[in-house]
């Protein structure tokens, strides 16, 4: 058989999987257009800043999750991400702040603080 | 709470706004990622709100974290039990159920209908009641989960056992509940229990009575056969219920060694509450046993002990009951022989009795001594002398009573001379069983010659016995040495003094030898074991007394002798748990905590459902 024949049916399954690729691409870019516009609509339920959003996603990065849901959800995971990440003082009464706008409670810090009294 | 209800208050309403296929994942790694506690505050916040995927979720998520397989149609009493302690109070909620049941997969179904049996309120209750009407798949699983909550509520009065009550009253009224046997045996269970909530139970006893017949003759035939344990064990309490007494009393006539055995191992002590021994005494039991005795058939010890008071009080003639007695006096169990032979000793004289009483042995030492010569009365005196150190207290006290009953002078004479005369290791189990026969007024002046003559060999042991017979004499000269006994060297015996005095024999003694004066200042500085006596003493003698010194206590003193106070606290009327809680967290002592603890036990235990409930309701 010649090769020449064969040119439209390869044409035809490199054609498919061009078409089944970008419908993936699309999908999965839509997925997590739609995921970070959720997680977008969380942080400003929570009515946070631009600041209070990236330090919340550098404590996401330090703890190697994925996104900042479940810093916004469980104070634990919160609280080892703020030990993961090592904050300077600055830092720390910024991090204190965004606990308690998020999370609410009597914060470590505080605690540390009764404790000391 | 409320944080984490607002935390997902904003969860969800994010997902409204965007796309709510995210909600889920993303709870889910949140619930993954918390730690246990925060899991169990996920789940409730979950629950609590009106979304039925989320409530679904969080009943999966809880699932997951058990890490068990979801609840067959068919598992066990032991399976239901473990998983329904499993779910926490929020989950057996009547509509968040009914809810669940939409948003949860079909193979949760079990897990929800044993939650619902488990319920206490109309909705839960309704669905377990549909399922069992049309006897549905899960039909079994929810008589079960009624028969586990009645065993498990048996000893409880609440909201909890009623209502299990009420839904199984509920469940009689269908004419197909005789299908399921644990719904009945719950039904005995619930009804037989010692303590019940009586709204409830009367309830269920109208429910009984009201049955369709065909669920009737299911009972009957249940406790009839009495294949099932929990059953047997509960045929003495149920000759109390109308409905249950004809199948019970014939079961129990029917004599069975297993039936008896489970039957009084579990109530025999109940018998004598509402009459239910004469309702046995005057059926055909003794006949059976009769013929059981000449079958050579065993029971148990308790079992004969019912079986010889049921003969000894039938309706037998005479001449029958001897014979019966004195087959039984040669069984092999110790307790028939003793109680038939005391019964034969009470019979009427007659020629027949004597011949049985005379082919007796005297003692159970020659009872397998067949061949040997009948001891005489002298020989078996003598004998029972000499087992005075080697059997049990309780072996002496049944002898000694058999001995007073034959030969009333000659066993008092022995004692006297032994009282005299002894001086050995004798002496010690003499004086326990002269105070188990209540001999003490006869023996009065040789008890007060020993207690006062200052003989070396009385130990603390010998004087707690002797302030403990004096006691009960009543005379002066006893209570002239049991006030000599208040500065005994001996704790043992200064703790004697004041439990007599806490006592009914300290009424006499009481105003005669210690003033309630003398008995505070004694429980403020005395040793533990005598400051408990003490005290009780001194409430038995003088309430106004005891009440000044919980006053003192209270006014804070009780910083300088918390143990006074935790001691104090069991014998005080008044609400103290709190203030027994504060000793606790600002005590630093540490036998103090753990007799704290004790304490705080002891009264929860006397602040019962049992607490002015007439003692017949309490009976277990």
């Amino acid at each position: 058989m010649n090769a020449m024949n064969l040119a439209p049916a390869i044409g035809l399954s490199l054609a498919c999987v061009a078409v089944l690729a970008s419908i993936l691409f699309i999908s999965f870019r839509s997925h997590n257009t739609s995921q970070s516009r959720y997680l977008r609509s969380l942080e400003s339920g929570f009515g946070l800043k631009m600041k209070q959003r990236s330090l919340l996603r550098k404590l996401a990065l330090a703890a190697e999750l994925p996104d900042v849901a479940p810093l916004l959800m469980v104070p634990s995971l919160f609280d080892k991400a703020v030990d993961r990440l090592d904050p300077d003082v600055d830092e720390l009464l910024e991090i204190e702040a965004l606990r308690n706008q998020v999370l609410g409670g009597p914060s470590r810090l505080e605690s540390l603080k009764a404790d000391r009294l | 709470m409320l944080e984490w209800q607002n935390r997902l208050e904003v969860f969800i309403s994010s997902s409204k706004a965007r796309d709510a296929s995210h909600l889920g994942p993303c709870l889910r790694r949140c619930h993954r990622l918390a730690s246990p506690p925060e899991q169990r505050h996920f789940v409730t916040a979950m629950l609590k709100r009106d979304e039925p995927h989320v409530r679904g979720l969080a009943f999966i998520l809880h699932h997951e974290t058990l890490g068990s397989q979801p609840l067959r149609a068919s598992a066990s009493i032991a399976e239901i039990s473990t998983r329904v302690a499993q779910f926490s109070i929020e989950f057996r909620s009547g509509p968040l159920i009914k809810g669940l049941f939409e948003s949860t997969p079909s193979h949760f179904k079990g897990d929800l209908y044993c939650l619902a049996s488990a319920g206490c309120d109309s909705q839960a209750a309704e669905l377990v009641l549909e399922e069992l009407g049309v006897n549905g798949l899960h039909a079994d699983l929810c008589a079960r989960t009624l028969l586990s909550e009645a065993l498990e509520t048996e000893t409880t009065i609440g909201p909890r056992r009623s209502f299990n009550a009420l839904v199984l009253a509920a469940a009689l009224a269908s004419p197909t509940c005789g299908r399921h046997r644990e719904l009945l045996v719950a039904t005995i269970v619930q009804l037989c229990a010692p303590l019940s909530d009586e709204a409830s139970q009367q309830t269920l006893l109208r429910a009984v009575e009201g049955a369709c017949s065909s669920v009737r003759r299911e009972f009957d035939r249940l406790i009839m056969s009495s294949a099932d344990r929990r059953v047997r064990e509960r045929l003495i309490p149920m000759l109390s219920t109308a409905a249950f007494r004809r199948p019970a009393r014939a079961c129990l006539e029917s004599c069975a060694p297993n039936v008896l055995e489970s039957a009084c191992g579990h109530a025999a002590h109940r018998l004598w509450v509402d009459d239910r021994m004469s309702l046995l005494e005057t059926s055909a039991i003794a006949l059976q046993f009769t013929t059981a005795l000449r079958t050579l058939v065993h029971y148990s010890e308790k079992a004969y002990s019912v079986l010889s008071t049921c003969l000894v009080n039938s309706t037998l003639d005479e001449p029958e009951l001897v014979a019966a007695l004195a087959v039984a006096a040669r069984s092999d169990s110790a307790m028939l022989r003793w109680k038939s032979e005391l019964a034969l000793l009470r019979c009427a004289p007659s020629a027949e009795r004597d011949q049985a009483l005379a082919a007796l042995p005297l003692t159970d030492s020659c009872r397998t001594e067949t061949t040997a010569p009948r001891s005489t009365a002298a020989q078996a005196l003598e004998r029972f002398g000499t087992e005075l150190t080697e059997r049990p207290i309780w072996w002496l006290g049944a002898r000694a009573r058999l001995l007073l009953d034959r030969h009333p002078d000659a066993f008092h004479a022995l004692l006297r001379r032994y009282l005299i005369d002894r001086t050995g290791p004798a002496l010690l189990p003499l004086l326990q069983l002269i105070r188990r026969l209540r001999l003490s007024a006869e023996l009065e002046p040789e008890l007060l010659e020993l207690a006062e003559s200052g003989n070396p060999v009385l130990t603390g042991s010998h004087r707690k016995e002797l302030v403990h017979l004096l006691a009960s004499t009543r005379s002066s000269r006893g209570a002239a040495y049991i006030l000599r006994c208040t500065v005994d060297a001996d704790v043992r015996v200064q703790e004697a003094v004041f439990s007599v005095l806490a006592g009914p024999d300290g009424e006499c003694l009481g105003a005669k030898i210690m003033v309630p004066d003398l008995l505070k200042r004694i429980a403020c500085t005395a040793e533990t074991a005598v400051r408990k006596a003490a005290l009780k003493a001194l409430r038995a003698r003088s309430r106004s007394a005891f009440e000044e010194l919980m006053d003192t206590l209270f006014e804070g003193e009780w910083k300088a002798s918390p143990h006074l106070l935790l001691d104090a606290a069991l014998y005080c009327e008044r609400p103290i748990v709190s203030s027994v809680l504060r000793l606790l967290e600002q005590t630093e002592d540490e036998s103090c905590s753990t007799s704290g603890a004790v304490v705080l036990r002891t009264l929860q235990a006397q602040r019962g459902p049992w607490v002015e409930r007439p003692f017949e309701q309490v009976a277990v």
